[in-house]
């Protein structure tokens, strides 16, 4: 098993298998290796565990893409360029757009995707508006005030909206955390499995320095202590802030490893050929029935954190698989701080 | 007026011309579009439509034998509906539970999403005494509409709200967090075992969503097709891959979870009837554990059977309210 076969991110590649996705490494890390919920003290906190991650796993995937990708000045300002940085050419321009889709469809049933999330703040940045530089002047004073005043009605019932969301996501974790170190334990380096989970997820939400930062200060205005707990938790498992330079040049504590990318040919072929697979129904069968053969493991309990922390990593796995190149890609972090 | 002599042709070779220069707009304005007519011939037959117009249909109300009672349009079987028995798809029989726990008077009939004004179901249509009228409630309202109290001329559910009160926060943390064990891994798995697993397809799903719909065996096959082409997709939707294991595995951790939730008491949250949850949780446990349904693949039943006390509580609910 190699990085080619990857479609997921995050994953984990060992001598014998290859796990993709949070749940199947959660899961074999529970099965094959330190579970890290049987220190937990009752079955009813293990329980908790369970069923908190799983309400993790629901309602902050989508939040997520609404901010990163769906937002289109959060996408095109920040995210875009973290994600094309550390890629090669023609997969800088392929990859992120194709990730913008799915993160699209990931959040079409919360049914703002159509609505133009930049519209919140549209107000304060009127005229730094670059579509004011392009229309004639007297075009302008037509048009502007019914738009304005359009989008200013949205924006209430937007927030509201985002505000809803952001509660019934985060609400029920915040009472859970209360005062305590984590979410299941008190104690000093009492990690449980829904702790990694929740940490990977809400540090991507607060982390970033984005435009339309809609996420980040409804999280930090309204759960401070899941905001506390983000900010220690950093700390503690990264040693600070997680940077895109980190992943080009090393540093920080992460396991970081170079690209060395194949030769362009191949690159640009590559991915055509894989575009075209994807679009192919049948060629690219994406359902695994049989158990996975199990394996002895080795080798990567460094890379448990890293792994777990990066949900939204989808698409570095992609380029692995297409470009057939010696991509190694464990913890390739989605560094949002320093990438503007 | 120089362009009055090409504008016939103009208005002949673009067809969009053609609404502006017949309300005459044109007339008023000359200086700035040319007077434009329209060819005797295109006027004659754009003044031909629209050609007919029908009435408009009444909604179908036939079904329901009696209209002084509640009617649930869910999926199920003619013989199931008129012996008041469970339904076969867990999105209604979640709610056929919970008006069941709640009390109320209804009867289910069998429907499918096509009827439905909101294109899922179930949907309920009240009864015509109710000050609301027949304006049909989807299963979105309905906890607002018992709440509301709107059932005067049906038997009004009885003891309402206290089964609803999930008392403390930390329950309500709690019911928030499990449930969505329900939606997402037990939905996942469920999703996985119906509609993707080849056997199970044809054993259970075919013949109660499939084979109803039509007799037409081309029809059929292109149903079957966009029923597992959707399951597929939400699937998808959440990760790149299917993995049976994983999803297998997933729900069973979600049945211990609830069984650990569960313990001893009778119903989820230590309530002394059941309520929405109890419901949710049944709409998926009693599909799994129905002796008349004959799954071939399993691994999700067998999973589920290790926890007595998730068996018991649906033994429990079936012969209580079913």
């Amino acid at each position: 098993m190699k990085w080619e076969q990857v479609r997921e991110l995050p994953a984990l590649v060992t001598k014998h298998a290859t796990f993709e996705g949070l749940d199947a490494i959660l899961l074999h890390l529970r099965t094959h290796h330190t579970d890290l919920d049987s220190r937990l003290p009752s079955n009813i906190a293990r329980a908790d565990a369970i069923a908190f991650t799983s309400h993790t796993h629901l309602h902050l995937p989508p939040l997520l893409a609404l901010s990163l990708y769906v937002s289109s000045s959060n996408y095109t300002t920040t995210t875009r360029h973290a994600i094309s940085s550390p890629l090669p050419f023609p997969l800088a321009y392929t990859i992120p757009p194709s990730l913008r889709a799915a993160a699209k469809t990931r959040s079409q049933h919360l049914g703002l995707s159509s609505l133009d999330l930049d519209a919140i703040s549209s107000a304060d940045d009127a005229p730094t508006n670059p579509a004011r530089g392009i229309i004639p002047q007297h075009l302008l004073q037509g048009m502007r005030r019914g738009v304005t005043e359009t989008i200013q009605q949205e924006r209430a019932g937007l927030m509201f909206r985002l505000d809803g969301l952001v509660d019934e996501a985060c609400a029920p974790l915040a009472r859970l955390l209360g005062d305590k170190k984590y979410f299941l334990s008190n104690e000093e380096g009492g990690w449980s499995s829904l702790d990694a989970v929740a940490l990977g997820y809400l540090a991507l939400a607060l982390m970033p320095e984005m435009p339309q930062p809609w996420l980040k200060d409804g999280i930090r205005g309204r759960y401070p202590n899941l905001t506390a707990f983000v900010e220690r938790g950093v700390k503690d498992i990264f040693g600070g802030d997680v940077t895109l330079a980190m992943a080009r040049e090393g540093g920080g504590i992460l396991p970081w490893q170079s690209a060395k990318p194949s030769p362009l040919v191949t690159r640009v072929v590559g991915a055509v050929v894989g575009q075209i697979v994807e679009g192919i129904p049948l060629a690219a069968s994406r359902i695994k029935i049989k158990p996975k053969e199990e394996g002895d493991v080795e080798g990567e309990a460094h890379s448990l954190a890293t792994t777990l922390i990066l949900p939204v990593a989808a698409g570095a796995a992609v380029v692995a698989a297409v470009v057939g190149g010696e991509w190694c890609m464990l913890g390739q972090g989605r560094g949002m701080r320093g990438g503007r | 007026m120089p362009k009055d002599a090409s504008a016939p042709t103009l208005a002949a070779t673009d067809p969009a011309n053609h609404a502006r220069t017949s309300a005459g707009h044109a007339e008023s304005q000359p200086s700035r579009a040319p007077r434009l007519k329209t060819p005797e011939i295109v006027k004659r037959v754009f003044d031909r439509f629209p050609l007919r117009t029908y009435e408009a249909c009444e909604l179908p109300q036939g079904r329901t034998s009696s209209r002084d009672e509640h009617a649930l349009f869910v999926f199920t079987t003619q013989a199931d509906a008129k012996a008041g028995r469970s339904s076969y798809n867990p999105g209604c029989l979640k709610w056929q539970a919970y008006l069941r726990f709640q009390g109320l008077d209804f009867v289910t009939v069998p429907s499918n999403n096509h009827a439905s004004p909101s294109g899922a179901l179930p949907y309920l249509l009240p009864a015509e005494a109710t000050s609301s009228g027949r304006a049909p409630i989807p299963s979105t309202r309905l906890q607002r509409w018992l709440k509301d109290g709107d059932q005067s001329g049906a038997k009004r559910p009885q003891d309402r709200g206290s089964g609803e009160g999930r008392p403390s926060a930390d329950n309500q943390m709690r019911y928030d967090a499990y449930l969505s064990l329900l939606d997402h891994k037990i939905r996942n798995a469920y999703l996985y075992t119906l509609y993707l697993c080849p056997s199970n397809f044809d054993s259970i799903a075919r013949p109660l969503y499939v084979d109803p719909s039509t007799s037409n065996s081309l029809a059929r096959l292109t149903v079957s097709i966009q029923l597992r082409d959707a399951a597929q997709a939400e699937l998808l939707k959440q990760a790149a891959t299917i993995d049976a294991e994983v999803l297998y595995q997933g729900s069973c951790q979600a049945f211990e979870a609830l069984s650990e939730l569960l313990g001893e008491g009778r119903y989820f949250f230590d309530e002394q009837k059941p309520g929405l949850f109890d419901a949710s949780v049944f709409a998926y446990t009693n599909i799994l554990l129905d002796e008349t349904k004959t799954w071939k693949e399993t691994r999700m039943l067998e999973d589920l059977r290790q926890f007595g006390n998730l068996v018991k509580h649906r033994e429990r609910l079936l012969q209580q309210y079913f």
